[in-house]
C-alpha cells in the first residue's frame, strides 16, 4: 500500500488491512551442506598441520647433529638411570662391556664419542640405544640369542645409531614437534601424544633409513670382528617370530620402525656377496 | 583394544562430533517445522518495526511485550565454525542458529501479545548476544530478544 494512499484512506477514517507473511526460506541461512565442508576445512587443515609437523621434525633433525656429543651425555645418563634400577649378572655385563669395545674399536667413532652399555633385567627381548652414548641391553635378549656373533650384530647396529646420531636427531625432531604441538593444540592433548608426547616416543621411532644405515654398518663391524657375517640374521629372525612384541610402547623396541624382516634380510645378505663377505664361517658361542 | 584405551580422548571427540550432528541435525528440523507451524499459527498478530501507529487508528491498550530465545551450537557445528575460522568466509554453521533464535524470539514475542489480547505489536526491535558456556569457548549459545509494543485495536 502506498504512503499516498494510506494518507487518504487515513483522512476518510477507513484503515488499510496488514498482513504479515510467512518469511520466505533460506535467505538468512547459508548453503546447507555441512558435512561436505566439514570433509573440505577438516582435510586441508589435517594436511596444514601435517605439513608444518613434519617440517619442524625435519628441521630438527638438521639442527640435532650440531650438538656436541658431550652436551648430550648428562641428559642421556638421566634417562638410563630407570634401567640401571635392576642390573642383570654383573659377569655377563662385564662380558657385554669387552664384546661392545671390541666392536666400538673396529666401527670409526669420532674421538669424543663413548658408547657406555648397560646390562639389565627385562622381559623384554630387546636392546636400544639413547642420548649419550647408552645402549641398554635387557637379559631376556640374550637367554633367547642362539650366538656371540647375533649379538654382536645388535651392539654394533646400537653403537652405529649413537655414531650417526640418529637418536639426537629423532629427538630433536620430536622435541620441536612436540613444542610446536602443544603450543598449538594446547597441553596434553591427544594432538600432542600423536605428535610424540613429550618427544620421546618420536625419538625412538627412527626411521628406515637410519635402521638401514645402522644394519649395514653393523654387518661391516660383524666381518671387521669375526672375519665373517655369520649370524648376522639371528635377532632379525628372533624377533621376526614374534619374541619382540613386547610390553608396548614404554619400552623401544629394536625392530619396531619396519624394515620388515625378510626384506632386512635380504638386504643384508646383498651387501655381503656384493662385498664377498662370507655369510658361514664358525659362530661363537656366548659366554654369559 | 588398547587402541580405544589409549586414545581415548580422541574417542571421546569422535563421539562427540557424531553425536553433535546426528542429534544436532535432527533437533533443527525439528525445530524449523515447528518454527513455521507456530509462525502460521500467530500470523494474525501483526509485527511492525515502524515506530508509531498510523495517526488517527484507535487502540485499547499498549503494552511492552517481549520474546527470548536461547539456542546452542551442536558440538559438530562448532568444530566446523571453528575450521571456518582460519580461512574464514560465511559460517554457514552458525547462520542456521541465529536465524532459529530469532524466529524463534519474535514467536514468543508474538504469543506473549496474543496472550495480552493485542493483535499488533509496533517498534520490535532484535538483540542478539552469545552466550558462553564454561570459560572454554568452543561451544556456545545465542540469545535473541525481541521486544516491542504491543497494541489491542480498538
Amino acid at each position: 500500500m502506498g504512503v499516498e494512499t494510506e494518507r487518504r484512506s487515513l483522512k476518510k477514517g477507513v484503515f488499510p488491512t496488514y498482513e504479515n507473511r510467512q518469511p520466505p526460506e533460506g535467505i538468512n541461512r547459508g548453503r546447507d551442506r555441512p558435512l561436505r565442508d566439514m570433509a573440505v576445512l577438516g582435510g586441508a587443515t589435517l594436511a596444514l598441520i601435517a605439513a608444518v609437523l613434519i617440517g619442524v621434525y625435519q628441521f630438527g633433525n638438521l639442527l640435532a647433529p650440531l650438538v656436541p656429543f658431550a652436551w648430550e651425555k648428562p641428559l642421556g645418563d638421566g634417562m638410563v638411570k630407570q634401567w640401571a634400577k635392576s642390573p642383570g649378572n654383573a659377569e655377563t655385563g662385564q662380558y657385554l662391556r669387552t664384546l661392545t669395545n671390541r666392536l666400538a674399536a673396529v666401527m670409526d667413532l669420532p674421538d669424543s664419542m663413548t658408547i657406555t652399555v648397560h646390562y639389565v633385567h627385562g622381559e623384554t627381548v630387546n636392546a636400544f640405544a639413547t642420548l649419550g652414548g647408552n645402549v641398554v641391553v635387557f637379559d631376556a635378549l640374550l637367554n633367547k640369542l642362539p650366538s656371540e656373533n647375533g649379538l654382536a650384530m645388535v651392539l654394533a647396529h646400537e653403537i652405529a645409531h649413537v655414531k650417526y646420531r640418529h637418536v639426537v636427531r629423532a629427538m630433536g625432531g620430536g622435541i620441536l614437534v612436540s613444542l610446536v604441538s602443544s603450543a598449538l593444540f594446547g597441553d596434553t592433548g591427544f594432538a600432542g601424544s600423536l605428535a610424540g608426547g613429550g618427544g620421546m616416543l618420536t625419538a625412538l621411532h627412527l626411521s628406515r633409513e637410519k635402521e638401514e644405515q645402522a644394519d649395514s654398518e653393523a654387518l661391516a663391524a660383524l666381518m671387521a670382528v669375526y672375519g665373517h657375517v655369520n649370524g648376522f640374521d639371528e635377532i632379525f629372525r628372533l624377533l621376526g617370530d614374534g619374541g619382540g612384541k613386547s610390553g608396548a610402547r614404554s619400552v623401544p623396541v629394536f625392530l619396531s620402525s619396519h624394515p620388515l624382516t625378510g626384506p632386512r634380510i635380504r638386504r643384508l645378505q646383498r651387501i655381503a656377496r656384493d662385498r664377498g663377505w662370507p655369510v658361514d664361517g664358525e659362530v661363537t658361542p656366548l659366554d654369559p | 583394544m588398547s587402541y580405544i584405551v589409549d586414545y581415548y580422548e580422541f574417542w571421546i571427540f569422535v563421539w562427540l562430533v557424531l553425536t553433535g550432528y546426528v542429534a544436532g541435525t535432527y533437533n533443527e528440523r525439528r525445530h524449523y517445522r515447528s518454527i513455521r507451524r507456530r509462525e502460521k499459527e500467530l500470523k494474525d498478530v501483526l509485527a511492525f518495526a515502524v515506530r508509531t501507529l498510523p495517526a488517527g487508528r484507535p487502540y485499547e491498550s499498549a503494552r511492552l511485550v517481549t520474546g527470548s530465545a536461547v539456542i546452542s551450537v551442536d558440538y559438530f557445528k562448532s568444530i566446523l565454525a571453528a575450521l571456518r575460522k582460519v580461512i574464514g568466509g560465511r559460517v554457514d554453521a552458525y547462520e542456521s542458529l541465529v536465524e532459529r533464535a530469532r524466529r524463534e524470539a519474535i514467536l514468543r514475542m508474538k504469543a506473549h501479545a496474543a496472550e495480552e489480547g493485542a493483535d499488533m505489536i509496533f517498534n520490535v526491535k532484535l538483540e542478539t548476544t552469545r552466550v558462553f558456556q564454561g570459560e572454554r569457548s568452543a561451544a556456545q549459545s545465542v540469545e535473541s530478544l525481541a521486544y516491542g509494543t504491543a497494541v489491542k485495536s480498538a
